[in-house]
């Protein structure tokens, strides 16, 4: 399948009207996708995996209300206990530096306060469901769990091994991948020459 | 007075130019008007401490995911922030605007949309963006020292209002010398030199920062302080002489800034050059549209500062040799006074408010 996508996109680069077309194509095939997002990122632990990746679950951790420290914790043994899973963390302070550096997605919620600042506070759990129906439709997780206590081994126990992804899952991940590759890495200019 | 509510939205891209631009704008607002950050930046918590709400969504590059599958992501997320937040106005500062915050109107009908589109794009570039500059009511293009040396894209458009180099400060702002020495830990009696270029680990000998920080350890009496993203260990690792500091924005303490190491990003060029201090400019030859590297060479052709393309032995020997010497320190110092131009934040901001639809009398 992987050749035929290839030969595909090699014949749409070469002619404008069919590249349009294909463009199209691509973007219903992507809207229609119920695949976790390829190449999403799954930690710097599992970079060497390469596509293979894709075919790791998507577990959402919610570790909003907690501080920074705890979370960088988190972090640092998500290695150790969540080899063979791509996180989603959810944060509600100033902990998206912590996650990127390890190569872990983070998203961000609004916590009460700030949310109190500009609206009805009784319409933060509306907002709040809503942002995680958003991260459901997103990242096609296998798991949406809650982490108050920010325990890596609480996560690591809580962790079910997901069932392994079918053929035709499989094949739609690196099909989608090949048809909407990942952006290529941005080293600094400043950490070697 | 104007009144109404502000969104100011910023790419990602290297750096923290654009949400530092729409910091500059948004310190700048008349009191009726609500500001609100929504931010692809990694970096957008730091608007809290200006008192700003603030929203943050990953950007592609965070993710890791394709280009379309992500432009359907944003588009869904700010689609649902638009009608949350009903801005009366939406101000977006990077060079690509995306197609969710070109479709704001068809989510919010009646949004006003700007557009602070920086110059100075790399030649040479397919720049189809810019012809969605006529979604906009208003592109604002905030000014750059090195003008004559652009040529670029947005060169010669006639569709953007020009205001003054946009900095988060003013001169006013800056500590007293003694107060932003204290601050970044040095003696205000002695010369500090500030190394500011990204990435990189002060320990790394080959690495720029490295190569840089201990050439310029070799000056007699200098202090060096690095800025902490350079470097990845704690303050205890860094060598005798060499301070680490996380200070946001690193300009309030320019006044303790005798000379400096910096990329040529517009914001690090026009506070540095905007705040008098002598610096190297490194350019970042990595970065998509920004011509940094005409910029460095704009600094050196005006004899404002020094353009050294690689920090390579020479590189580091002409940094030394020059910004070490406090005569040429001083030269450079009256060349940048020559060329200060005044903070164009605020007319950028006025232009902004122009849009808001209510206005008291």
């Amino acid at each position: 399948m992987s050749r035929l996508v290839q030969a595909g996109i090699e014949a749409a680069r070469r002619l404008p009207w069919l590249r349009e077309r294909a463009g199209r194509a691509v973007d219903a095939v992507v809207r229609a996708s119920s695949v976790p997002p390829p190449a999403l990122r799954p930690g710097a632990w599992s970079l060497g995996l390469g596509a293979a990746a894709d075919d790791l679950p998507v577990v959402v951790v919610d570790v909003t209300g907690l501080a920074t420290e705890p979370v960088q914790a988190l972090v640092d043994r998500l290695p150790e206990v969540g080899a063979g899973v791509r996180f989603v963390l959810v944060v509600d302070g100033p902990q998206l530096a912590v996650g990127r550096r390890a190569g872990v997605v983070v998203e961000h919620l609004i916590d009460q306060g700030a949310w109190a600042h500009r609206h009805d506070p009784a319409g933060w759990p509306a907002y709040r469901t809503e942002r995680f129906d958003q991260m459901r439709s997103t990242y096609r997780p296998h798991r949406v769990l809650a982490l108050p206590s920010g325990d890596p081994d609480e996560l690591g126990r809580a962790l079910v091994r997901a069932p392994a992804p079918t053929a035709w899952r499989r094949a739609w991940s690196r099909a989608e991948r090949l048809l909407d590759p990942p952006p290529r890495g941005r080293a600094g200019p400043h950490a070697r020459r | 007075m104007s009144t109404g509510d502000v969104m100011y939205v910023s790419s990602n891209g290297f750096g923290m130019g654009h949400l530092t631009r729409l910091m500059a704008m948004a310190g700048r607002r008349s009191d009726g008007v609500r500001p609100y950050v929504v931010s692809m930046s990694r970096a957008v918590p730091l608007v809290a401490d200006q008192g700003l709400d603030y929203e943050y969504i990953p950007s592609r590059d965070d993710l890791g995911i394709g280009a379309r599958r992500w432009r359907f992501v944003f588009a869904e997320r700010f689609a649902s922030v638009l009608l949350r937040e009903r801005p009366d106005v939406v101000v977006f500062d990077g060079v690509h605007p995306y197609e969710g915050v070109l479709a704001s109107r068809t989510v919010l009908p009646g949004v006003r949309l700007v557009w602070s589109r920086r110059a100075m794009w790399r030649p040479g570039l397919v720049a189809q963006q810019l012809a969605s500059s006529s979604v906009f009511d208003v592109v604002v293009e905030p000014g750059e020292l090195a003008a004559e040396l652009d040529a670029g894209a947005t060169v010669g458009r006639t569709d953007a209002v020009r205001v003054g180099p946009v900095t988060l400060l003013d001169h006013a702002d800056l500590l007293p010398r003694e107060q932003a020495a204290a601050a970044l830990g040095v003696d205000p009696d002695r010369p500090t030199a500030l190394v500011t270029l990204g990435v990189g680990s002060i320990k790394d000998v080959e690495s720029d920062v490295g190569r840089v920080v201990n050439g310029l350890l070799g000056v007699p009496g200098l202090q060096v302080v690095v800025t902490r993203p350079t470097i990845a260990s704690a303050q205890s690792d860094l060598p005798p002489g060499v301070r680490g500091v996380w200070l946001y924005p690193i300009s309030r303490y320019l006044a303790a800034v005798d000379l400096a190491v910096a990329a040529a990003g517009y914001n690090s060029f026009h506070e540095l050059a905007g705040f008098g201090v002598p610096t190297a400019f490194v350019a970042n030859t990595t970065t998509g549209v920004d011509d940094q590297p005409a910029r460095a060479r704009w600094a050196q052709r005006a004899g404002v500062g020094l353009d050294v393309p690689v920090l390579d032995a020479s590189g580091v020997r002409r940094v030394v040799d020059e910004l070490g010497d406090p005569g040429r320190r001083a030269v450079l110092r009256a060349a940048l006074e020559q060329v200060r131009r005044p903070n164009g934040a605020a007319a950028a901001q006025a232009q902004v408010e122009g849009l808001l639809p209510r206005r008291a009398r």
